[in-house]
């Protein structure tokens, strides 16, 4: 038992990861109805960047987390006018994008590559300070705390953004029903180029997460594994929904954490996988997700 | 004399992995022509690769047998992958078929009798030219044929509207699984013909890296009409050869053709020459003569 | 659906028709298996096929065209035509590759057929053209010249006059006659064109809100009562004096506009005006352009010529978002609202582009007022005020829309069909409200296709046929006026 709540609490905190990144897919997809496979490059981006700031200009860690966001988030505007506007302008298949989206990953990983290297790279040790607490069988470690706490006040942030802001309002109506918002007098371009400025922004964020809660994480590559999680996690919750993502990404973790523990771990990838084939076959709009159907 | 047999060897490889990813791009083509983008190809090769190299190598089978019996693995796996998600639009069903892949390659990479992650070493070299050419030959002659039949038109139809093809009295399931199957097979074949002049296989093989290269092959090339597919598949693994200088930048490159293809050239490289636009060399003749049609 | 019964008898040519919303293609979906009734039966020749796939249901001999236009757009017209034989062929992938004389022969005979069936709907010669490249009337008769290679015995023609001019209906009735008389076609269609239903059909089946309200030939059902009213609505009384034009500039004037999409022209050289306080309307057949009209005004449309000019500002060409910043509120047709999202977010949804909105978070005061001011005057909104759009009534959705509208404060609030699918006392309702509105100083501009409900709210009529401005008078002059029952009724 103790073992579980263990693992339960580890899972929450690497689950909350996967939900801050999923987050990014959902927002991006609830917009534009499409999936951007380039969101994982950006997370990569954003952890790299946050060594960058933490190792050779050597800033704190709000600063670089700071830093990171911003960076991403730019990223995120310079993909859309570059790469998907082009094709929203052209009428192109929500294919295409899925394509261009995922030639726009390999040449940010590239490009990754050439500036920071392909090892693996980790912060320096004590960014955040090692210390643990203790409550009964659980420990959780300031590491851990510092995540969870990150993860629930970017939630709390983004919540607010969206049913209290005007621009908030505009890309909830954007998503629901773009006629409609045009008619409101809502500028589409713009909102989309928001969105992906915090879709972005989000998953840079979570890299830097993923960078501080493993040693030896950070790297170009790192983007993959968490891209397809993301999926499975948005696919489990429902696409375009935000609190499916949330949720998704919080199951994935604590399913990854309990199979590892529980289960052959060398099949966690492939549980992982089966489970997103049986969902997206079963019930492809997920646990949360409401159907947008644009039938006959 | 060494020297030149060391040179011939080496381009003898690259000819027959030409010849190779011409196949693969086939195998990604005839679902695109029912317009189902199915991003499993890759796992489909590696299955059918697996179990030609353990049919020649641990029972002694001889080659064409053992292809054979590897393309109607990867062809019944391919149907049973395609019924399930035959009700899944553009997006979705790329996705579970990219989740199909990972759990192939975790399989493999966990199964003993695909030697865990060493793969399979020390196949008989078997294949050679008119193993791979042959092979290709024949599937040209196939989708040559295909294009100007009934059940061509049929995919198209599919393709362009699913609900005036059904409407039309085609049944769109039957056809979506069929090209799904031809898929399988293709694609089962070339990863037997592979195995056979690689000497090994490995898990890698499954991975959403090759599934990605494969599609590169598709869109490169163009989608109209099977002959962008082979030539796409070709030139994309001779080039890399041939500008080995720039090794660095392979990743780069294979984004920036799928990003500047999908936006730019949406009917692939070729689009240009089957469309008419290049002059009064091609007039507009070589399209109709190989019944080129617009996509994307 | 509401328990809808009729049939067909060989050989018949029956019309459907019902206005916007009535169920018409939602039945043809039905018959032809895209949807699933959850009570009743259909029978075809004697057989039950209620749930069968499309696929099935034309084999067995159903064909039809889509309202929207289903082409396989980039294929060439004959091979439309020659996909459509795909049901009654035979050869398979086995006698492609080998080159049979099977199919050999059935390639042969699927062109001479396609060529044949081109021409009888007088296409002939553009064989070879995409199917995206045909102008608008050409791709509808490939439509039924491909539903036609089906072999059926049954032919269901959704809108196939839709964007046709006087000559090429005229040839469509010829064609759907001849199909009748050579073919031994039964023909159900579905249309709003009247002259093209009563040249044409034998007897008319009159749906509305998804029921049966007459059934019978084409004179009597002309004459019914209950038919008038579901088209035209009842004779009340006039509830306000009819104004002439204010004094001034006209706050909206539309002048010579053409405009349309892809497909072709829907509005030939149109020109309305709306002067200050009044209420126009627009009213006309389905299919005659109001729709296109709204949406040319609001800039979701482009007009390819002529101005349009909001109280002196050109805005012809002008980007959605800045029309909207200059006081266009366009209340859309199924009124649209952000179904996902509560009561209040789309009232506030509407003051979007207001210029006195306050900063990014905090709400300037006037909106807040006028929000407050809204969900006192429409009750039934307030006390619903955190309850998800989607789930309103639709006389609920309606005021939803048009509070939502009011919300921008609009120099003109136009309104699209907003009688759509709503019971008569709750129509009665809506039009009370637009009343009130139009009172205390809104222009709005009205499409309708209740045209007598629609002339008795309104100042001003303009009466649209196939995008052309036929009749332009005060509204209660139009009111008995002939020409409108015949533009509608035929």
């Amino acid at each position: 038992m103790a073992v579980f709540l263990q693992q339960l609490v580890n899972g929450i905190s690497l689950g909350s990861v996967y939900a801050l990144f999923a987050l990014g897919f959902t927002l991006v997809f609830g917009v534009l109805e499409i999936i951007n496979l380039a969101h994982p490059a950006v997370l990569a981006v954003g952890a790299l960047l946050a060594y960058t700031l933490l190792v050779d200009a050597k800033v704190g860690l709000a600063l670089a987390v700071a830093g990171a966001c911003a960076g991403a988030g730019l990223l995120g505007v310079l993909l859309d006018a570059v790469a998907f506007r082009p094709l929203r302008l052209r009428g192109a298949s929500r294919l295409s994008s899925l394509i261009t989206s995922i030639g726009i990953a390999l040449i940010l990983v590239n490009l990754a590559q050439i500036v920071w290297g392909t090892e693996p790279l980790s912060y320096p040790p004590g960014t955040v300070p090692l210390r643990f607490f203790t409550a009964g069988p659980v420990t959780v470690s300031l590491l851990q705390g510092v995540v969870l706490a990150t993860v629930v006040a970017l939630m709390i942030g983004l919540r607010l953004l969206l049913v209290r802001t005007r621009l908030g309002l505009a890309i909830r109506a954007v998503a629901e029903n773009p006629q409609t918002a045009a008619l409101l007098g809502m500028p589409f371009d713009r909102v989309v180029a928001f969105t992906f400025f915090l879709s972005s922004a989000l998953g840079g964020i979570a890299g830097v997460l993923v960078g501080m809660l493993f040693q030896g994480s950070v790297s170009p590559f790192m983007g993959n594994t968490y891209g397809l999680k993301g999926l499975a996690a948005i696919i489990l919750g429902g696409m375009g929904d935000i609190t499916g993502a949330v949720l998704g990404g919080l199951a994935m973790g604590i399913g990854e954490v309990l199979i590892v523990q529980y289960l052959n771990s060398s099949y966690r990838d492939a549980v992982a996988f089966g489970l997103l084939f049986l969902v997206l076959v079963l019930r492809p709009t997920g646990l949360l997700g409401q159907q947008r159907s644009r039938e006959a | 004399m060494n020297a030149v047999a060391d040179l011939y060897a080496a381009y003898s490889t690259l000819v027959l992995f030409a010849g190779v990813a011409a196949l693969l791009a086939l195998s990604i083509y005839v679902t695109l022509m029912a317009g189902q983008l199915s991003l499993g190809n890759a796992a489909l090769a590696t299955i059918g690769g697996y179990t030609a190299a353990i049919l020649t190598k641990t029972y002694h089978a001889a080659l064409w047998p053992a292809l054979l019996a590897g393309a109607a693995l990867a062809t019944v796996v391919a149907v049973l992958i395609g019924i399930p998600c035959l009700r899944l639009r553009g997006i979705y069903l790329a996705i579970a078929t990219l989740a199909f892949g990972e759990v192939v390659r975790v399989a493999a990479l966990n199964l003993t009798i695909t030697g865990g992650a060493l793969g399979l070493v020390g196949i008989a070299p078997l294949v050679s030219f008119p193993h791979v050419y042959g092979a290709l030959a024949v599937a040209a002659f196939f989708f040559y044929r295909l294009e100007r039949s009934r059940t061509g038109r049929a995919l198209a139809a599919i393709r362009e509207d699913e609900a005036a093809a059904q409407a039309m009295g085609i049944r769109v399931t039957a056809y979506k699984v069929l090209a799904f199957s031809i898929a399988g097979f293709i694609a089962g074949l070339a990863g037997g013909l592979a195995v056979h002049f690689t000497y090994l296989i490995n898990p890698a093989q499954a991975s959403f890296g090759e599934a990605v290269t494969i599609l590169t092959y598709a869109v490169f090339g163009g989608t109209g009409t099977f002959i962008g597919p082979i030539l796409g598949g070709m030139a994309l693994t001779v080039l890399p050869e041939a500008l080995r200088f720039l090794k660095e930048y392979r990743l780069l490159l294979d984004g920036a053709i799928l990003v500047l293809v999908t936006t730019y050239l949406p009917n692939g490289v070729l689009d240009p020459v089957f469309a008419g636009r290049l002059g009064p060399v091609f007039a507009g003749r070589l399209g109709p003569l190989l019944r080129w049609r617009r996509r994307a | 659906m509401d328990g809808v019964s009729f049939t067909v008898r060989e050989g018949e040519i029956v019309g459907l028709i019902g206005p916007n919303g009535a169920g018409k293609t939602t039945l043809f979906n039905l018959v032809t298996g895209f949807l699933a009734p959850t009570a009743g039966r259909v029978r075809f020749r004697g057989a039950d096929i209620t749930r069968w796939s499309p696929d099935r249901v034309t084999a067995a001999g159903v064909a039809r065209t889509f309202q929207n236009i289903r082409l396989f757009r980039d294929m060439a017209a004959a091979e439309n035509v020659v996909v459509g034989q795909h049901v009654r062929t035979t050869a398979t992938l086995a006698d492609a590759v080998f080159a049979t004389p099977r199919y050999r022969a059935e390639e042969r005979e699927t062109r001479t057929r396609a060529r044949e069936l081109l021409a009888l709907v007088g296409l002939a010669d553009r064989a070879a053209v995409p199917a995206r490249s045909l102008a608008y009337g050409d791709q509808r008769r490939l439509e039924i010249a491909r539903a036609l290679a089906t072999q059926p015995r049954l032919l269901l023609l959704d809108e196939p006059a839709a964007g046709m001019n006087t000559a090429e209906t005229q040839a469509l009735m010829t064609l759907i006659r001849r199909l009748r008389d050579e073919r031994g076609m039964t023909v159900l269609l579905i249309e709003h064109d009247m002259k093209l239903v009563m040249g044409v059909c034998n007897r008319i089946v009159v749906l509305n809100f998804g029921r049966t309200i007459a059934d019978g030939a084409p004179d009597e059902v002309r004459r019914d009562p209950g038919v008038i009213e579901a088209y035209l609505g009842t004779q009340t009384e006039r509830l306000r004096e009819a104004r002439g034009p204010s004094p001034g500039a006209p706050v909206l004037a539309v002048e010579r506009v053409t405009a349309g999409y892809a497909a072709g022209d829907v509005l030939h050289g149109v020109s309305l005006e709306v002067g200050a306080g009044q209420i126009v309307t627009l009213i006309g057949a389905n299919g005659a352009g109001k729709t296109t009209l709204l949406r040319t005004i609001s800039g979701l449309v482009r007009p390819r010529g002529g101005t349009i000019r909001l109280r002196g500002t050109r805005v012809d060409g002008a980007r959605p978002d800045r029309i909207v910043g200059l006081g266009v509120a366009h209340v859309p047709e199924g009124r649209q609202v952000l179904a996902r999202m509560t009561v209040l977010d789309n009232l506030r949804a509407g003051a979007f582009a207001r210029r006195d909105r306050g900063f990014a978070g905090r709400r300037g005061a006037a909106v807040e007022q006028d929000l407050a001011a809204l969900l006192t005057g429409f009750p039934e909104l307030g006390e619903r005020r955190m309850q998800i759009a989607g789930t309103l009534s639709g006389g609920e959705q309606q005021m939803l829309a048009i509070a939502r509208g009011l919300m921008a404060r609009p120099t003109l609030l136009m309104l699209d069909e907003p009688s759509l699918g709503l019971a008569p006392r709750i129509v009665a309702r809506i039009f009370g409200i637009i009343r009130e509105v139009n009172a205390e100083g809104t222009p709005i501009l009205l499409v309708e296709q209740n045209a007598q409900l629609a002339l008795e709210t309104a100042d001003q009529g303009y009466v649209l046929e196939t995008g052309r401005v036929v009749r332009a008078d005060r509204a209660d002059r139009l009111l008995g006026d002939e020409a409108v029952r015949r533009a509608y009724l035929g």
